[in-house]
């Protein structure tokens, strides 16, 4: 028995011994027969795959690696056991990649892992600076780039699976930096001498490798055969030449003869492939993708070991395992949609070459394509003909089979594995989409609230009372046709919960104003005893509740929106902001809109850079109108021309609408660059005619602070708006930004959306001209941005002037409110060490992957004059006006920050901090001091989140109109995710929330005159989605 | 009421004071960082100073140079090998190094004569290059051998990507023994005869001859196949021209006309100018090459 224990344990390590030390690799050559690897000194042919595995949704910011470690195992284990099943004995991934998952996927599937350091290729950051061209004839920078290797390295050595070492990723492609040096040299000299620079430190970087893992080959990833000369002359002590090339389906003799009569090293295909979709027929392409990849392996086969040709290629790594769906769209754009649009031309992939056509599709040039269905959190692949063509065609040994086998080997027939790839193809759709496809949601609420009002005085429960809430979605998108897309989703209403605080709680779980209509009509279902006296209502009824239509035609994309969010158009030339974005609250619908809803073209071909968008709400609070744009742009210069027709201007006409926006709008924008570190922006805005010649209250600044008042009419001026921004980087680390408006007293458009943590953006609003200016100061991953304001109405309000009537600006085309004089200092302090997931972006807090990350605004504002009379909507759902304008108030202040903290790959911290000296946004003189706290955690599927405000408006804006503080309000929220939960809201989970808030003489006067007294409620939610 | 004059005075000054709050902020904590000086090593490549080679500042030609396309409906030329009809006319030279290092006209240079009829696009090449070598790429990789190139098109408005009526036009000459045997690669297609046979006045082929300081290639092209619809005299084209020397294996010298980067074969906006013009009865003298 002993015996048989030791005998077994003996077996074990055995079979165990190979796996559990790291390999002695290295390249041979047989002056007869060329170049072969050799591992532990059995000969190894490179069958492998580039592994991409960003999931839909993300991009080139996700770090797999990041990951709790059963998602990265799952990865692994769902891409490497179809790997080890199509033959693949190597990956190529880059330098990020933790030692412990090289040996896992060697140990448990026998593939191998190339390391590939990237040496500098899309930039790097050095001494705190970010450089986004990497100039190789800079001593730091070859420094630094040595440094991250040695580091980077250091950390395989002796690891079982690492095959060999890779440096770069097509460096010669990069070489962009600029010198005088350089300058001064011919043009056709330049790229040369860049690409010594660049080659001489390859051959530092080989040797650096080498010294530190003296077991492995050391080899570089070069675009195509470019600069073999060089490669010869200055770096000598290369092993082997990475290649990617993108040649059809051959690379021609002439490119193993032209490597084989420079360098005596054999090569390695380190990408290479075709990409799966015809931009021609416009379809999935299947057949000639596994076609183009099965000739190249055939040829790869003829030019290896003992053929009689040149026996210098060891085999490659197909670009690439699976689709990539952010590489188009800007690749933070549309990254939940298979992007059919190619970025460059290659006629050497001749089944979609088309005059004028590119036809590189950056998302389909896996040989799996991942489906929007999961399975365990990672995507279903499904596996193309290219898949299974690999498959057979690697079943036979490269470096011992003759030409004839070859031939034999490669007749294969495609049609059969391109069928069985499109049986896969439609068994998935089927499975994720069919022709119809279902997709639902639930929520379900259960409220139970305690208050302390009225009812006895003093302390306890003086009421309590239960209530529960349920809301289904259900919703079915239509996939019958390749070029269109569709879906509709139905929300169907149960119970409404009662709730005590107002429309929170209606607004998280989505709920908009039921039957009536109104948009906080509370009697008609928030009961509250001690308000109304009224009962719970219960109001089940079915909406449509979003809907959508993707057409895709040779010249447009034609999409219909039905409050599924859209973008506002800043970044293709809406200077002045006509269009601003429309997208809900995170888990709250906007105020009970529809917004976006309307139909969109958006020009392709020769119509590129056009757009028409209308339709009767485009955008939150739009009246009925069409835009249209048209925007190009070039290196230098970029321009874009507007117009904007509103078919609905009479405020009174449409009560329920925000009165905003005039008849008629056009606008211009031009961006330059032509000056070195100095970009500016023109434009100019024509709104408003429809009032030309009305009268208005003109009041104006006199000597020694009088104001005096005329009545004038609206002349052209009045219709017109310019701006003007300016920003350089002349100077080390540093931005500077400035900005002149002048907006006649008819061109309101929209406020700016912030995206940069500051509080001081662009109001929108007309009746003004304004000055700002600043700096930010970036230095590696700190930035600090000072700038000021100051902003001067071209009328002042109508209070300054005696005699003058009053001026409303729910009445009047023309009003003082977010314009009003102003003088602002902001300082914004950021701290964001990981540029690819920007702090600011509204999806941060689930994607930052920074270790730590954080920013502090402190605003300071001094309104020097007070404001016209603004307007609120009523419970009835319609607009009235204040009964006066805000006072000027000065020294009020803001302060706003948000930090995250990646304490771990499964504990994620969120807090945050703000306080400040407001106004409201109404006509209550009182100003508010408050300030308050906010802390959420999330432990794999757990989140723990509370907030604290003391002396803070509530949360709806009404609150803030009407000037309605609470000296207390809380809540403390734990909850559990059915899969790893989002921070951004409380979809799919459950949970127990505690929320509430004490009251004083500022909470509601009407009701709460005693001022201790409080409310509380405590909620048990549930969410699923499928 | 206030005195607005000291209210404002007091906020511009608490204004003054905040921003110079921010700017010593700034300051300070741009001194904190240690700066290092900019330090460039030497090249330690320079490619080799080739005998008899020109300098950039006689390569460009002046951008408002206009490329004469000549334009008659008689004595046009034949595609046969005899390049006799193209004496005495003007066109470019390329002589921009792009890749490769300086320009050697013995090297690598091609001169380049355009002629039409209204129907067909006529080319003449005489590309001088001291190795050549029969090319045996297939029609869109074949830029990697010995090739000249035309890049022609008819939209006049700046434009960055290849609309219609631009075009990249690839002469490949295959074979130093039979002159017939050209390619002509259309916007990175090799086109064949059969495509335009039949078409009225179309005439469709290429010769390409050999001699020991380079080669000669004529070509004849349906405008329809570059779907031009029509050239007459006085209308204005934009063009470019490209040599390809391979003198080794593959590519090792790209020479052009205007543009001083390799982005012509998809940036059109690189490209510089011509005009067709009548042919002129009287000629230059032969150069004599021809």
């Amino acid at each position: 028995m002993f015996y048989r224990f030791r005998l077994s344990v003996l077996f074990l390590i055995i079979l165990a011994a190979p796996h559990l030390s790291a390999q002695w690799v290295k390249v041979t050559q047989d002056p007869e027969k060329g170049w072969r690897l050799m591992v532990d000194g059995k000969p190894m042919a490179v069958h492998g795959v580039v592994w991409s595995f960003t999931p839909i949704g993300e991009n080139y910011s996700y770090s797999l690696w990041n990951q709790p470690k059963e998602l990265i195992q799952q990865m692994i284990d769902t891409d490497a056991a179809l790997m080890q099943q199509m033959g693949v004995n190597a990956i190529r991934v880059f330098t990020d990649v933790p030692p412990e998952w090289i040996t896992y996927l060697y140990n448990r599937y026998g593939i191998y892992t190339v390391v590939n350091d990237l040496f500098g290729r899309y930039g790097l950051t050095i001494d705190g600076r970010w450089h986004a061209k990497t100039n190789y004839a800079d001593l730091r920078t070859r420094e630094a780039i040595l440094e991250s290797l040695r580091k980077n390295i250091s950390r395989y050595v002796d690891v079982p699976g690492v095959l060999f070492y890779l440096l770069g990723n097509e460096n010669n492609y990069g070489l962009e930096w600029d010198s005088n040096a350089i300058e001064n040299l011919p043009v056709g000299q330049r790229l040369e001498v860049r690409a010594g620079y660049l080659y001489s430190l390859f051959e530092e970087g080989i040797n650096i490798v080498k010294e530190i893992d003296p077991t492995k080959p050391v080899g570089i990833v070069n675009g195509d055969i470019q600069y073999m000369n060089i490669i010869k002359a200055l770096t000598p002590s290369l092993d082997l030449l990475g290649v990617n090339t993108y040649r059809g389906d051959s690379a021609q003799d002439l490119f193993y003869e032209g490597v084989a009569s420079s360098l005596n090293v054999p090569i390695v295909f380190t990408e290479f492939g075709a990409d799966a979709y015809n931009v021609v027929e416009e379809r999935e392409d299947q057949y000639n993708q596994a076609l183009y990849i099965k000739n190249q392996w055939e040829e790869i086969y003829r030019q290896s070991y003992g053929k009689g040709k040149t026996g210098n290629i060891l085999g490659g790594f197909v670009f690439e395992w699976m689709d990539e769906w952010w590489k188009s769209a800007g690749m933070v754009l549309e990254l939940d949609v298979h992007n059919t649009d190619a970025s460059w031309s290659n006629g050497s992939y001749a089944y979609d070459a088309a005059h004028g056509k590119d036809n590189m599709n950056e998302e389909w040039w896996g040989i799996v394509a991942q489906s929007p269905v999961k399975t365990g959190g990672i995507h279903q692949r499904r596996l193309r003909a290219a898949y299974y063509a690999l498959q057979k065609v690697w079943t036979l040994d490269q470096y011992e089979c003759t030409g004839e086998e070859i031939s034999a080997h490669f007749a294969i027939d495609l049609r059969p594995l391109a069928n069985q790839a499109r049986l896969n193809a439609l068994e998935q759709k089927e499975k994720e989409q069919g022709k119809i496809n279902f997709r639902g949601k639930i929520d379900v609420v259960g409220v139970t609230s305690f208050d302390d009002i009225d009812v006895g005085g003093g302390n306890g429960f003086d009421n309590a009372e239960s209530s529960i809430g349920e809301w289904a979605y259900l919703g079915f998108d239509l996939n019958a046709f390749e070029n269109v897309d569709a879906g509709i989703t139905f929300r169907l209403q149960g119970h409404v919960p009662k709730t005590t605080f107002e429309l929170e709680e209606y607004s998280r779980y989505e709920a908009k104003e039921l039957a009536t209509g109104a948009f906080y009509d509370t009697s008609a279902f928030v009961s509250d005893s001690t308000q109304s006296g009224e009962t719970h209502s219960s109001l089940p009824y079915a909406e449509i509740y979003d809907a959508y239509v993707n057409w895709q035609t040779k010249y447009t994309d034609i999409d219909f929106y039905y409050h599924n969010g859209h973008a506002d158009w800043g970044t293709e030339g809406d200077y002045f902001h006509l269009l601003p974005e429309s997208f809900d609250y995170i888990g709250m619908d906007i105020n009970g809109s529809n917004a976006p809803f309307g139909i969109e073209f958006t020009g392709k071909e020769f119509l590129d850079g056009a757009k028409i968008y209308g339709g009767p709400e485009i955008y939150w609070g739009a009246k009925p109108q069409i835009m249209a744009k048209y925007y190009k742009s070039w290196d230098k210069i970029s321009f874009a021309l507007m117009y904007n027709e509103v078919f609905s201007r009479n405020q009174t006409e449409d009560g329920n609408m925000k009165p905003i926006g005039h008849g008629r709008r056009a606008s211009g924008w031009a961006n330059l660059n032509f000056l070195p570190w100095i970009s500016a922006d023109f434009g100019a805005l024509f709104s408003g005619m429809e009032y030309l010649g009305d009268s208005y209250t003109h009041v104006e600044r006199g000597a020694n602070y009088t104001y005096t008042s005329e009545t004038r009419n609206f002349d052209v001026l009045d219709t017109l708006s310019f701006k003007a921004n300016l920003k350089s980087e002349i100077f080390l680390y540093t931005r500077l930004f400035a900005r002149y408006t002048y907006a006649g007293r008819l061109t309101s458009t929209s406020a700016y959306t912030i995206r940069d943590g500051s509080q001081m953006g662009e109001i929108g609003t007309g009746n003004h001209h304004d000055i700002t200016g600043g700096l930010q100061f970036q230095f590696g991953p700190i930035s600090v941005m000072p700038q000021f304001l100051i902003r001067m109405p071209l009328s002042h309000p109508s209070s300054l002037a005696d005699g003058a009537p009053a001026r409303r600006a729910l009445t009047e085309p023309m009003a003082v409110f977010w314009n009003r004089e102003a003088y602002q200092a902001e300082l914004v302090v950021a701290f964001d060490p990981t540029g690819d997931t920007y702090f600011f972006d509204w999806n941060n807090s689930d994607r930052e992957n920074a270790k730590f990350a954080g920013y502090v605004s402190f605003l300071y504002s001094f309104y020097e004059g007070p404001t016209d009379i603004w307007y609120y909507k009523n419970e009835f759902g319609n607009y009235a006006s204040f009964n006066s304008g805000l006072p000027a108030v000065n020294g009020l202040w803001s302060l706003k920050s948000r930090f995250v903290w990646n304490a771990a790959p499964k504990l994620r911290f969120i807090a945050g901090v703000h306080g400040g000296l407001q106004q409201s946004w109404g006509e209550k003189t009182r100003k508010v001091n408050y300030w308050g706290g906010s802390l959420s955690a999330r432990l794999d599927k757990w989140v723990f989140s509370t907030s604290v405000d003391v002396n803070a408006w509530g949360k709806a804006d009404w609150m803030r109109q009407l000037n309605i503080t609470f000296p207390l309000q809380w809540t403390l929220d734990i909850s559990r995710g059915f899969d790893i939960p989002s921070l951004l809201n409380s979809s799919n989970r459950i949970g127990v929330r505690w929320k509430g808030r004490t009251f004083d003489e500022y909470s509601d006067a009407a009701d709460f005159p005693n001022g201790e007294e409080w409310r509380m409620e405590l909620l048990f939610y549930l969410s699923m989605s499928w | 009421m206030l005195n607005r004059k000291r209210f404002l005075y007091l906020h511009l000054t608490e204004c003054i004071r905040i921003l110079f709050v921010c700017i010593a902020t700034f300051t300070a904590l741009a001194g904190c960082v240690t700066n290092y000086p900019k330090a460039v090593m030497e090249p330690p490549w320079v490619p080799a100073e080739p005998a008899g080679g020109e300098g950039e500042a006689e390569g460009r030609p002046d951008p408002d140079t206009q490329v004469p396309v000549y334009f008659s409906s008689s004595d046009l030329p034949l595609i046969d090998g005899n390049f006799s009809e193209w004496g005495g006319l003007d066109g470019p030279l390329t002589r921009l190094a792009v890749y490769g290092g300086r320009h050697v006209p013995e090297d690598a240079e091609a001169f380049f004569v355009l002629r039409t009829d209204g129907v067909n696009l006529y080319i003449y090449c005489r590309a001088s290059d001291d190795i050549t070598h029969e090319n045996f790429l297939p029609g869109s990789m074949a830029w990697r051998g010995d090739t000249p190139e035309l890049f022609f098109g008819t939209a006049l408005g700046k434009h960055k990507k290849y609309q219609t009526g631009d075009n990249q036009i690839r002469l490949v000459p295959r074979s130093k023994e039979n002159m017939e045997n050209v390619d002509i690669v259309v916007n990175q297609r090799t086109v064949d005869g059969y495509m335009v046979s039949g078409q009225e006045g179309a005439v469709f082929g290429a010769a390409a001859v050999y001699s020991e300081t380079g080669y000669q290639i004529e070509a004849a092209i349906p405008l329809s196949l570059l779907s031009i619809d029509a050239l007459a005299p006085g209308r204005k084209v934009r063009l470019d021209f490209q040599i390809n020397d391979a003198d080794e294996t593959e590519r090792d010298r790209m020479i052009h006309w205007m543009s001083d980067k390799d982005t012509p074969w998809f940036d059109p906006s690189v490209w510089g100018d011509g005009i067709v013009v009548e042919l002129p009865d009287t000629r230059k003298e032969v150069p004599d090459v021809l």
